[in-house]
């Protein structure tokens, strides 16, 4: 009794499908992007994998901010130029957008490509 | 917990099933766990504590790997997430209960209907008589053996006809019980969905 | 509920024997020490290999309700999601193995579809429990839970297809149901 033709292409087939999702799950699992808030008031994490609406509260007041297809950005803020919503949406790691009146500080965090070589704030 | 009527331990699990699957409160869905542990603690003598404790720890903490929500406590490099946490909670606590709920409806007296019923009857049946007959047969290679095996079980049908050894069970106290175990669920699950959540 | 008066009593009687085997088979597995307790070796899929060629689809399907409700009962779980988890395993495993044994013909023995009925069932519990209990954590056991799977159904595969080469009782149900592949 030997194996037959479909049997040894099952095997390699489920081989190559185990391949996959290991580099899939390794790969991804343990680099996810997220996005880190920081302000006075607490910090929070949110990954940029799940689309989301967040009210984030900081000195001045409550900043809406947006996660929408692997991008962040501001779409309210109590402060008065409004710089931390005209930079827009950032998505790669490393980069931020800042509120300095409000004292809110959105980052962006993985193992993905630096975008900055600078680390620190 | 033993003298009360398999029919109804089971029916009484089927209804509360929706309102403990529904709760989302986390401190109720604590209490529900508990209270069906407790339960099936009073009913069998021995019961494994390490299992669902391991499981409670391994769930929590496998949410917790992802992320999500304001951070609560930094372990290191590791943030400890308020929605991370608050989902690893409720989907463990949600796992172990609806195991010991299950383990409360179920018990060794508890049948199916019908001809499905019939057959699973007869399945529980040979399983028995394969663990008997096993030892019973010389042969050694495993295959012959097991081939063997079902060959002896094949000849020998249902000889012992089982008549459904119902235990002695008061209906009374089963019914008492059945009526406070759902009411207080069902209680519980509309005391939260009333008191918005914070 | 049941096309039962299809069935010959027989047969049924064939069906609930190898769905007792199976309530064997896990019992076993169950007393194998695991390193990890989630780790499932698949051994109560062996009668259902069996069963592919002795049995008609439908019937097919039959012993593997009786083997997840019995397993259900005797755990007393079939409320839980470790009953959903492995009902949909074993079902929708069922599904693919009759399909590949089928079509495949010749040209597939029961190595092959013990192999893909372990890797769906796997692949489908593992989506499960990532949706249902671990999140995307769930990802990280992945790969040695399907690498193991797929070396338990490999050596499922050849002892079942020895098994129904050289059994007595096999070849006794395909002579006297006709449904001899």
């Amino acid at each position: 009794m030997r194996p037959r033709l479909l049997d040894y292409i099952i095997l390699s087939g489920t081989l190559f499908i185990i391949g996959i999702f290991s580099f899939n799950a390794y790969g991804k699992a343990l680099t996810p992007e997220e996005c880190i808030i920081t302000s006075p008031k607490g910090t929070w994490v949110y990954p940029l994998s799940k689309d989301s609406t967040l009210a984030v509260d900081g000195t001045l007041g409550v900043m809406e901010i947006e996660i929408h297809d692997g991008k962040v950005r501001v779409v309210f803020s109590p402060c008065k130029e409004k710089i931390c919503i005209q930079t827009g949406a950032i998505s790669k790691t490393g980069t931020w957008i800042a509120c300095v009146p409000n004292r809110v500080f959105l980052k962006i965090e993985g193992k993905g490509d630096d975008e900055t070589d600078t680390d620190s704030f | 917990m033993t003298k009360l009527s398999p029919k109804i331990l089971f029916l009484s699990g089927l209804l509360v099933l929706p309102a403990f699957l529904f709760q989302n409160n986390l401190p109720a869905k604590a209490s529900q766990t508990a209270l069906f542990i407790i339960l099936c603690a009073a009913g069998s003598r021995r019961m494994l504590i390490l299992p669902p404790l391991i499981a409670f720890f391994s769930v929590t903490l496998m949410n917790l790997l992802s992320p999500h929500g304001e951070v609560l406590i930094t372990i290191g490099r590791f943030p400890i997430t308020e929605t991370a946490l608050h989902t690893g909670l409720h989907r463990a606590l949600t796992l172990i209960g609806l195991i010991y709920l299950s383990k409360l409806a179920i018990t060794r007296h508890t049948r199916l209907p019908g001809t499905l019923g019939a057959l699973i009857a007869k399945t529980f049946f040979f399983f028995e008589r394969m663990t008997e007959e096993w030892k019973n047969i010389k042969e050694k290679r495993l295959l012959v053996k097991l081939d063997t095996l079902m060959l002896t079980l094949e000849a020998a049908p249902a000889a012992a006809k089982k008549t459904g050894s119902s235990a002695p069970s008061s209906r009374r106290a089963s019914i008492m019980f059945a009526l406070i175990f759902i009411t207080g669920n069902w209680l519980l699950l509309v005391l939260t969905l009333a008191i918005p959540h914070a | 509920m049941m096309k039962q008066t299809r069935i010959p009593s027989d047969t049924l009687n064939r069906i609930a024997l190898l769905a007792g085997l199976a309530f064997l088979l896990s019992a076993v597995e169950y007393t194998i020490p695991k390193p990890l307790p989630f780790i499932r070796l698949g051994l109560a899929n062996f009668p259902i290999l069996i069963a592919l060629t002795c049995f008609s689809p439908p019937q097919v399907l039959l012993l593997v309700v009786l083997k997840i409700l019995g397993q259900g009962l005797i755990q007393g779980t079939l409320f839980s999601y470790t009953f959903l988890l492995s009902a949909s395993g074993s079902f929708s495993s069922a599904l693919v193995m009759i399909f590949l044994y089928r079509w495949g013909g010749k040209r597939i023995s029961l190595i092959g579809v013990s192999i893909a009925g372990a890797l769906v069932s796997n692949l489908i519990q593992i989506y499960l429990a990532g949706f249902l209990i671990a999140g995307a954590a769930v990802a990280l056991i992945g790969p040695p839970f399907l690498i193991i799977g797929l070396v338990s159904s490999v050596f499922l595969g050849i002892l079942a297809q020895r098994f129904v080469q050289t059994s007595r009782w096999v070849k006794n149900v395909q002579h006297m149901d006709g449904t001899a592949e």
